[in-house]
């Protein structure tokens, strides 16, 4: 079954182009968002049962078990690993080939996929200082039962260049000389050497400041259909794999200190070197870092013990992203089920490694900023919130954040808002001089110049650029949920997404999962919404266009009675008043918005209206004119186009008298700054 | 001795060069939101609605606006900063010259040293650029150069910078207030002036910063009263408008009237003119000296008196 968005699009599909003679014309247009096949896991009910953590599946199903010994070369950057990888074809349909992601290949050269890509400043938009490449020195493959030695090295067959771009090695292709059944285990056998780069995005050094990501050759997911989910790393893509169990042991010089995905399970020093061991199920990936530079601080919360690793001097940022953690752990546990690891590494980058920071790795973040920073502008607060909501959606709801990244950074940044909220409410951005500034806010202004552009469901690859990934998968997304939230009920989203996140725990929902649970939750009105503002470039303006008052005067005219003809003169009845109001809805989302109507004695009437025709005319009599009008005066539609046409008065004031007194004030206090 | 207590409406010009240019200034930001915001039944309070939707729709709706400010603004402030030397040295002429009455006498006195205090308002500015790039070189290129790895060191290294850029500027501020009031009490060109202003710090530093600093922090006080005050007020009404626009207009007055109050006091600092022997002949000031202050300060221009303390009596 396929869910296909209409029309418009974008970026994917090439075409030659006329050009110039001399001159390269090369045209990307978009392409249709399409989600086919069978979803995966099938789509279920999702009823009251998820509502509560009872049924939160213990454990994934274990698809790999990755083994991995990893001596990090501090003067050269460079890790060199040995790897086991035991991997079982959980699919119904026999391998004929394995996939590997060989992501530190994206900062080889200058013409990888990854830097090739113009997409606008940005993260990750500048080239690496010192390149970085992973060279795999051994590839070996036996089937589970054979021994060691009866391992075919497979190294010469490997194909680096799968995603079918001819200068791209990040994507690489393993033909198998025999056919994995399902079921049946293989055990790949690996040596590597990454060469990490200077700190480019999410990955490389500083000095003597290593973020290790994206480190080691890594298999795809492969679905149950059979389909290997490989892709070449595009700039504004991140990933996608199987679960499994990780142990991986890490070999740094004494003196550094060592933070990574797990728990460490030992740790011993000899010939100055420190040899740490980590151990994880149930994740997908595995990231560390290592530097002489940091400090260690523990907490332990809600029983996850939760280490932070920061730079000296980082103290007071430190705890405020403690803090911030703290407060997730207890609302994105309420939300969406217990957080189901023991341990939780919080990494903040130095400065001048910032493109390291704010990123999510299972039991591991990475946040950022500076060391100062004004206690009321919550930027650590978010940035630590946001990315420890990753291990919900990415960690634990392991969406393929290739095809639908709005299902991770869209849905976290709208849980990320609605925590900050809860502790700080509408100031959960900033508290400045009586300015509360909600991150929602900033969401929304984020949101809508992009809106009219481009859908949000695309795949990460095919945004135009990377503000508009940006608007759209984080902004646009979270703003839609608040939206549908205001229209719908705000416990109705919660509870639909709650349900979403505790029935696909350790699985790889997509977007369908996604609808399907607002429609178990909210109906086919919400889930409608859902998909026309995720898939169709949803929109909405709501406007009052009309607001008039007449004085109720009895009838005049010419009226045949029984008593004969009667020639009546209007006489004014100066009790009663008829008015009536008239709100328009534009756009294509159709959500139900309260009407709220002003009289001149200061009295109030609300009336519902449910949104469905294109525009509502409501009259009213009242012994009160009828002196002003409002849609959505609480602002619930977070979406609407325009807030300034959402409300209409009879007296309209060409002078905005606030703003006069204190633009005078304000500028009168800067004169004295300019003083001669 | 004048002072600002003998001359309360010397403040009278300075008020004006704030006041009116911030009202229209307010009227026209007024009239822009206005033309958003102002059929809403609530009108502009809703930009103070917490969260801050409405806020940011406006900054939205009126960027292009915002861009045109941004690209004249620095002109547009440097040519109203000019415009304000003549109504400040007018309000220093009536500290300086009591003789001289009336605004429009003082305007037409003060107009006559605008070339002197353009010098020194371009001296002035020099010498603001130059702290910030004290500041900023310490910070920026001393602090990671002498702190090594210890992120504390260079943090609190940055801070002193920070520190020291903000009392370089403030000392500069002081001296140009110091050599207005020379150009203006001793009619002397801009060379002059700003000599005998550095003459006049260096020699009684501590008090022409205690006297501007404390001006600087009860202005500060003031400010950050009527803050408290009217943050109570809830804006709803056009009546607490108007009461605010009134309590805001008098905070500008008593901070006009504080500085003023500075002014008077850096007019008697630079007292005679200082190091007179130091001009030549026809370069020194020989300012007509106004009889209240020839009973105290008798003028010697040219004379070989050794200089008496700046600002003595």
């Amino acid at each position: 079954m396929a869910l296909l968005a209409t029309g418009f699009m974008q970026q994917g599909v090439e075409h030659g182009g006329a050009a110039a003679p001399g001159a390269g014309l090369r045209v990307t247009r978009a392409v249709p968002v399409v989600l086919e096949g069978d979803p995966e896991p099938p789509i279920t009910l999702l009823d009251g049962r998820f509502d509560s953590d009872a049924r939160l599946p213990p454990h994934a199903v274990r698809v790999h078990q990755t083994k991995i010994s990893a001596r990090l070369d501090t003067q050269a950057h460079v890790v060199h690993g040995e790897e086991e990888i035991r991997w079982v074809n959980r699919s119904r349909v026999a391998a004929d080939d394995l996939y590997f992601h060989l992501y530190l290949n994206a900062f080889k050269n200058d013409r990888s996929l990854y830097l090739r890509e113009h997409l606008g400043e940005g993260r990750g938009s500048r080239s690496p200082g010192d390149w970085g490449y992973i060279d795999l020195t051994r590839l070996r493959v036996r089937r589970a039962g054979e021994a060691p030695e009866e391992a075919v090295d497979l190294l010469s067959a490997l194909d680096r260049r799968a995603a079918g771009d001819p200068e791209d090695e990040t994507d690489a292709r393993l033909p198998l000389p025999w056919s994995c059944a399902p079921g049946a285990e293989l055990i790949i056998d690996l040596g590597f050497d990454s060469k990490l780069p200077t700190i480019v995005e999410r990955t490389g050094y500083l000095g003597t400041f290593h973020m290790v990501a994206q480190w080691y050759p890594k298999l795809a997911r492969r679905t149950l259909a059979g389909e290997w989910r490989h892709f070449a790393f595009h700039r504004l893509s991140e990933f996608d794999a199987d679960f499994g169990d990780h142990e991986v042991s890490i070999d740094v010089p004494e003196g550094f200190v060592v933070g990574a995905t797990g728990v460490e399970v030992e740790r011993r020093v000899a010939g100055g070197r420190s040899i740490s061991r980590y151990t994880q199920g149930d994740v997908h990936d595995f990231a560390w870092t290592a530097s002489d530079q940091l400090e260690e601080r523990r907490d332990m919360i809600e029983g996850v013990e939760v280490r932070t690793l920061s730079p000296r001097g980082y103290e007071g940022v430190a705890a405020r992203e403690v803090s911030a953690v703290r407060r997730g752990l207890s609302c994105l546990g309420r939300r969406f089920g217990k957080y189901p690891y023991p341990v939780l590494t919080i990494v903040h980058p130095p400065d001048e490694a910032e493109e390291a920071g704010g990123m999510e790795y299972p039991t591991l973040i990475t946040t950022g900023g500076p060391w100062y920073g004004p206690p009321r502008v919550r930027y650590p607060e978010t940035l630590a919130i946001h990315e420890f909501g990753h291990q919900y959606f990415y960690g634990l709801i392991a969406t393929d954040e290739h095809r639908y990244p709005f299902l991770d950074e869209g849905i976290n940044s709208y849980a990320e808002g609605a925590c900050l909220g809860e502790e700080f409410g509408p100031g959960n951005a900033a508290s400045l001089g009586g300015l509360e500034l909600a991150i929602e806010a900033l969401h929304r202004e984020g949101a809508l110049p992009a809106g009219q552009d481009d859908v949000i469901g695309r795949q990460a690859a095919d945004f135009a650029t990377a503000r508009h990934y940006a608007r759209l998968v984080y902004s646009r997304t979270a703003v839609l949920l608040r939206t549908l939230g205001g229209a719908f009920g705000r416990d109705k989203v919660d509870q639909a997404l709650g349900r979403y996140a505790r029935a696909y725990r350790f699985a790889h929902p997509d977007p369908r999962h996604l609808i399907a649970a607002f429609r178990d939750v909210g109906g086919e009105p919400m889930a409608e919404a859902l998909r026309v503002g995720l898939f169709e470039r949803g929109w909405v303006d709501l406007a009052v266009v009309e607001v008039a008052s007449l004085r109720q005067a009895s009838g005049s005219g010419v009226f045949d009675q029984l008593a004969g003809r009667q020639t009546l003169t209007p006489v004014a009845d100066g009790s009663h008043h008829v008015g009536w109001v008239v709100v328009v809805r534009r756009g294509t989302l159709k959500l139900p918005v309260e009407v709220r109507l002003i009289f001149e004695d200061g009295s109030e009437r609300r009336e519902r209206w449910d949104g469905q025709s294109e525009w509502t005319r409501l009259e009213v009599s009242s012994p009160s004119p009828l002196v002003a009008a409002e849609v959505d005066p609480e602002g619930l539609i977070e979406l609407d186009e325009q807030l300034a046409n959402n409300g209409r008065s009879r007296f309209p004031a060409g002078l905005a008298p606030r703003v006069t007194e204190r633009g005078a004030y304000g500028t009168a206090l800067g004169a004295f700054v300019v003083a001669p | 001795m004048v002072g600002f207590g003998d001359r309360p409406w010397a403040m009278l010009l300075p008020w004006a060069w704030i006041a009116l240019p911030s009202l229209a200034v307010g009227l026209v930001a007024g009239e822009l939101v206005g033309a958003i915001w102002g059929h809403r039944f609530e009108g502009d309070w809703l930009l103070w609605r917490p969260g801050a939707f409405e806020l940011l729709e406006t900054a939205r709706l009126l960027r292009r606006e915002g861009e045109v400010l941004l690209s004249l603004g620095p002109w547009a402030v440097l040519a109203y900063s000019l415009l304000g030397l003549a109504p400040w040295a007018a309000a220093v002429v009536a500290f300086a010259r009591p003789e001289v009455t009336g605004p429009a006498a003082r305007l037409a006195r003060a107009v006559e040293r605008v070339p002197a205090l353009t010098f020194v308002y371009g001296l002035g500015l020099v010498g603001r650029v130059l702290g910030l790039l004290v500041g900023l070189a310490i910070g920026g290129l001393l602090a990671p150069a002498i702190s090594g790895p210890s992120l504390q060191l260079e943090a609190a290294i940055k801070v002193v910078a920070a520190l020291v850029a903000a009392l370089l500027v403030a000392v500069v501020r002081v001296w140009h207030d110091l050599a207005t009031a020379a150009a203006v009490r001793h009619q002397s060109g801009g060379r002059e002036a700003s000599i005998t202003a550095l003459s006049v710090l260096r020699s009684r530093f501590p008090r022409a910063m205690i006297g501007w600093g404390a001006r600087l922090a009860a202005g500060a006080a003031l400010v950050a009263l009527a803050a408290l005050a009217t943050g109570s007020l809830s804006l709803a009404s056009s009546r607490s408008v108007a009461l605010v626009l009134l309590l805001h207009q008098l905070v500008i007055g008593a901070l006009v009237a504080l500085r003023c109050a500075w002014l008077a006091d850096a007019v008697e600092l630079v007292g005679r003119p200082l190091f007179a022997d130091f001009f030549d002949e026809e370069d020194a000031p020989s300012p007509p000296e106004p009889a209240s202050l020839e009973s105290r300060e008798p003028a010697s221009p040219g004379g070989s008196e050794p200089p008496a303390a700046p600002g003595a009596q």
